[in-house]
């Protein structure tokens, strides 16, 4: 047997089996809701009904910024309605109502977005410009600065979350991107440099670990087959905050890429360790 | 239904059938292929938002996939699911009814690496440095375990292929 007789051997005992009905659309989004929920709120380990009591129906949870919030609606580990649905428990916006879905659109969280865009723009090398978006931008076009706060989980009874940045930078014909990501501590994600590393936005890729100053950044150089972006660094603060900044040669398909990154290896370590990024 | 879930309630109904015929490939199964798929769109759904380019959403979930077939070899799932189903592991000899499906039998029988680098280079047709990427591991590597997973099929499917001329290695 060659390859090619063993390519033509799996086609043909393929074609003659009859696979059973096709997978249930309606169950799988179902079941992939609830699993998203219930570890985002990583409550499906507490498995105690008095402690969802606590959570769900009685508890008014400070945040560490010192707001109070209560909790929105019922918690993700009550009964599904009858569409197998949970319901996500979104905190208070700044007008006490519950927010309308995870991210934030006004308040302190959101000015933590919007600072975080700030000092991303702030360490964009001298070379590089950081084009913004023109007025009337058709919905279909790539925006070229972002900025989210976003609801993460509820961890021991504080709300967790996590802002993000994107910032397109040009240079001559092409235009890259530069991303910075920080989460709030109380995070579950890991502490091993390039264990975290390998977390960011579930890309993987050849990671080494870059010292700077007495501390360990993790840094992944050379992305897998998931190439949105090409490199990134990730860091954990002593406090627990995660810090990752990535860089990419291509903002999108529709403009050229850059032709060299923004940053050295060195340099996007060093990001990931600086105070401008350590929001508190 | 939100956009989120829209999108990936059509992607789920587009591709989640190609995506079970590999996992059976891998693990043999169709029970256990669902389940595959299954916890392979969870993983994706927990990650949709911050996929930005959509096209490429076939390679991460076969990656996925490839992953969490391993991964789940590594914890010991088959071993405690295959115990009392040893005779399903059998390769069917050349004269039985079932002889048809002797071939996917005998991939069920090839270490679990090099079976996935053999579904992901003869079924789902991907280069060799594709699938080094996916299982980042060297090229050399994918064609090391390629050569030695056709070795195995070869020799248990010996009485069946008798008379094919061995392939190149």
């Amino acid at each position: 047997m060659n390859e090619e007789e063993l390519r033509e051997g799996l086609r043909s005992e393929m074609a003659g089996i009859t696979p059973p009905p096709p997978l249930s659309t309606t169950a799988a989004l179902g079941a992939a809701r609830r699993t998203h929920f219930r570890r985002r709120a990583l409550w499906a380990s507490l498995g105690s009904a008095a402690v969802v009591l606590a959570v769900t129906g009685f508890a008014a949870v400070a945040t560490p910024d010192g707001h109070v919030y209560q909790p929105a609606g019922q918690g993700p580990l009550t009964p599904p309605d009858a569409s197998g649905d949970t319901k996500e428990p979104w905190p208070n916006g700044p007008d006490g109502q519950p927010q309308e879905d995870r991210t934030a659109r006004a308040g302190s969280k959101y000015d933590q977005g919007v600072h975080l865009l700030t000092e991303a723009v702030s360490v964009v090398p001298p070379g590089y410009t950081t084009p913004e978006d023109p007025p009337g931008r058709s919905a279909e076009e790539r925006m070229l600065r972002t900025h989210q706060a976003q609801f993460e989980a509820k961890v021991d009874g504080v709300d967790v979350w996590s802002y993000s940045s994107s910032v397109a930078v040009a240079q001559g014909e092409g235009t890259g991107r530069v991303i910075v990501e920080v989460h709030d501590a109380g995070n579950q994600l890991p502490t091993e440099p390039c264990d975290l590393a390998q977390e960011f936005w579930g890309m993987r890729g050849a990671c080494q670990v870059e010292t700077v100053g007495a501390v360990r950044v993790g840094v992944v150089v050379r992305p897998g087959d998931d190439d949105r972006l090409d490199q990134w660094s990730a860091y954990r603060h002593p406090d627990g905050v995660v810090v990752f900044v990535a860089q990419g040669v291509r903002l999108d398909e529709s403009r050229p890429a850059l032709t060299k990154l923004p940053f050295s290896v060195p340099q996007l370590a060093a990001l990931a360790v600086d105070e401008r990024f350590h929001l508190k | 239904m939100s956009d989120r879930d829209e999108a990936f309630a059509e992607y789920f109904a587009a591709r989640s059938g190609a995506m079970r015929g590999t996992a059976y490939l891998l693990c043999g199964d169709w029970h256990r292929a669902e389940d595959l798929v299954q916890t392979t769109f969870v993983k994706l759904y927990r990650v949709w938002n911050r996929i930005s380019r959509h096209e490429v959403l076939d390679s991460y979930v076969r990656q996925i996939l490839i992953r969490t077939f391993l991964d789940e070899r590594r914890r010991g799932w088959w071993r405690r699911e295959r115990v009392g189903g040893e005779d399903a592991e059998q390769v069917a000899p050349p004269d039985s009814p079932e002889s048809r499906l002797v071939l996917l039998q005998a991939l069920a029988r090839v270490a679990p690496r090099q079976r996935a680098v053999l579904v992901l280079r003869y079924w789902e047709d991907l280069s060799v440095e594709d699938v080094a990427a996916l299982l980042e591991c060297s090229p050399g590597t994918v064609k090391s375990q390629a050569a030695r997973g056709l070795d195995t099929l070869r020799g248990l499917l010996t009485p069946t292929y008798s008379g094919i001329e061995m392939g190149e290695r």
